[in-house]
């Protein structure tokens, strides 16, 4: 029973807490839409393909990896949470680390975008890209980094064209799509139950229907994964961020980005649904993108996989799955602490410089 | 009827006529009792066509509604759509068809209020529930001597146990159901909604959503075309430049 509670001390707590809400209430009220900026490190568009973008990081820092890396965020977010304010910036860290440091934008897919598929993305964007990067250095290979889905598109553009690929790093990147089976635990893999409780038939129905995959379905499926947390953060959470303009600007960028989901292109969303969370083709072997067949023991580059013990959307199993279906000889696993964008949005320098270091010996 | 056409008229002198000329009254009599029970015939074997080809159909579709197991399972948009396939005609080229397609559209509309309350009614239980745990925590808590202590703390528990108790709903069967048919009627409503809005758009002489994805699927393909041309032209220049090269380097070492 909870007669144990000193009900004095309660009264104490409530009038705290309301205090607090004040205190939070005269934050917002002092916050405007216009002062929340994200993607505030200085970059320049070197590129522009139907919508989808190449940026260069344009922050001057001695350079200590000597050939060009390109990050690939998924295109079920912006990137701009890589860039999330001046000490939360996963890509200014990775330029301080010494990276020459170009950005991949997906854009915001349109209906007119809705036929791209894993083809185009691969072998229309993310090679035009990589062809310009190495045209502008002159060089015959660069570095790719990808996140999450970004990262599986690093890893099979690699293994399509490694040629072109000089060092493969990815972070918090699924391979094996039924992973979570081994190791079931309630608080991961969510997206991986709820998109196998569908049929292909619903994916096709729901492209059909939408052409693309609306980002808010994107956002729903994340909220469904901590369904009160996901509320409570609107009055515990922002009550707490509220007792400092910093801390409720940080919140308030976190929201912004959040609230910018682009939609999946149609297409890629029918093979990113189906073809690896239902059928798991591509840890079978089985994954076929413009008619060829993306076989993973041509990654023969030096790989770098960083994957989260306490990743709640992509299972550490699911990224651990690389290790020994990549071709590379040199391969190297790094487990990192915190969540699936907490790793990317961290004060900590500690992410940027071990991918750097990294790459300076590679 | 005309005389022209009819029975002749009997006239006296007319061998087949008898004394009092009532035969062939009679006859034409029993002529339009036989033509009329032709009709009837032919009506009711239009009647038993309707009734067997779409009453007993549409009947037994009806029945249906007044079946709670039918409410339960929700999905009023198969009944509707087999509805309109009972009731439909053969299109006549000059004449307006019957339009049903708001049925259609209701339909899905319907559905999807349908599942909203069914998700209620499975969604209520599970406040209980959480309830339930909450207690038994806290009296968990109470019997090891760790007793809340504060409203705070109590909070922080309800949270998170009503975090935890939706969490493994929404990884159960129930909830991966209730979705796949939230999704499938979301879709068919949309679909619907686009059927009801292209009608429209050709009604005003505007590109329905049709046309315009017909025109994206072939600005793709012209658009993948252009990027194989593209690659082809800088593997092209690539191999001119490093053939270009070889050769300077040729003269070069020819000259010395």
């Amino acid at each position: 029973m909870i007669r144990s509670i000193d009900m004095s001390a309660g009264l104490t707590e409530l009038i705290d807490f309301g205090k607090r809400v004040a205190n939070a209430t005269t934050q917002v009220a002092r916050s405007r839409e216009r002062d929340v900026e994200i993607t505030q490190t200085p970059r320049q568009q070197i590129h522009r393909l139907a919508g989808r973008m190449l940026y260069r990081i344009t922050v001057d820092r001695p350079p200590r990896v000597r050939t060009p890396v390109l990050v690939t965020y998924a295109m079920v977010g912006h990137w701009g949470v890589l860039d999330l304010q001046e000490d939360r910036s996963f890509v200014k860290k990775l330029v301080e680390a010494g990276c020459d440091v170009y950005v991949l934008d997906w854009g915001h897919p349109t209906r007119a975008d809705q036929f791209d598929d894993f083809g185009d993305l691969l072998n229309t964007y993310m090679d035009t890209f990589v062809d310009v990067i190495c045209e502008r250095h002159n060089i015959p290979s660069i570095n790719l980094l990808g996140i999450c889905q970004g990262g599986l598109l690093s890893l099979c553009y690699a293994a399509l064209h490694p040629d072109k690929v000089k060092n493969l790093v990815t972070v918090v990147t699924p391979v094996d799509f039924h992973a979570d089976q081994q190791d079931e635990r309630i608080e991961t893999g969510f997206m991986n139950v709820w998109t196998r409780g569908l049929t292909a038939q619903d994916i096709d129905l729901l492209v059909q229907a939408m052409g693309n995959i609306p980002g808010e379905l994107g956002g729903t499926m994340f909220s469904l994964m901590t369904p009160f947390r996901t509320l409570a953060k609107y009055n515990m959470t922002l009550v707490e961020a509220g007792q400092d303009p910093d801390a409720m600007m940080n919140f308030f960028r976190m929201e912004k980005w959040l609230a910018d989901r682009p939609d999946h292109t149609g297409a890629a969303a029918q093979q990113w649904l189906k073809e690896l969370y239902q059928e798991n083709r591509l840890f079978r072997g089985e994954l076929v993108v413009d008619g060829r067949l993306v076989d993973l023991s041509e990654v023969d580059m030096p790989v770098l996989n960083i994957y989260s013990e306490t990743d709640t959307i992509i299972h550490p199993l699911a990224s651990k799955a690389m290790r020994g279906r990549v071709g590379a000889k040199d391969y190297t696993e790094l487990p990192v602490s915190g969540g699936h964008i907490g790793i990317l949005v961290a004060r900590s320098k500690k992410l940027g410089d071990s991918i750097g270091s990294w790459l300076a010996q590679h | 009827m005309s005389s022209a056409d009819g029975p002749k008229a009997g006239r006296p002198d007319d061998p087949g006529v008898t004394a009092f000329g009532t035969g062939p009254y009679l006859e034409q009599i029993a002529g339009s009792l036989n033509a009329m029970t032709g009709m009837w015939k032919a009506w009711l074997e239009a009647a038993e066509a309707l009734s067997t080809e779409r009453g007993k159909e549409v009947g037994k579709s009806l029945v249906q509604l007044f079946d709670p197991e039918f409410w339960r399972a929700g999905e009023l948009s198969p009944l509707l759509e087999e509805l309109k396939h009972t009731l439909s005609f053969p299109q006549l080229a000059d004449l307006p068809g019957l339009d049903m397609s708001t049925i259609g559209t209701s339909a899905a509309m319907v559905d999807l209020i349908g599942l909203v309350q069914q998700y209620m009614s499975i969604s209520v239980p599970l406040w209980m529930s959480a309830s339930q745990r909450f207690q038994a925590e806290v009296n968990a808590r109470a019997q090891r001597g760790e007793a809340l202590k504060s409203p705070g703390e109590a909070l922080d528990l309800w949270n998170s146990i009503l975090d935890r108790t939706l969490m493994e709903f929404n990884r159960s069967g129930d909830f991966a159901k209730m979705q796949q048919r939230l999704l499938r009627a979301s879709a068919q409503y949309r679909l619907e909604l686009r059927r009801a809005g292209e009608r429209g758009a050709r009604f005003f002489d505007m590109p329905t959503r049709t046309e315009m994805t017909d025109v994206y699927c072939r600005m793709h393909e012209l658009q993948r075309e252009i990027q194989k041309l593209r690659r082809e032209v800088r593997t092209l220049r690539r191999d001119a430049s490093a053939r270009r090269t070889l050769s300077k380097r040729k003269r070069v070492l020819g000259a010395a």
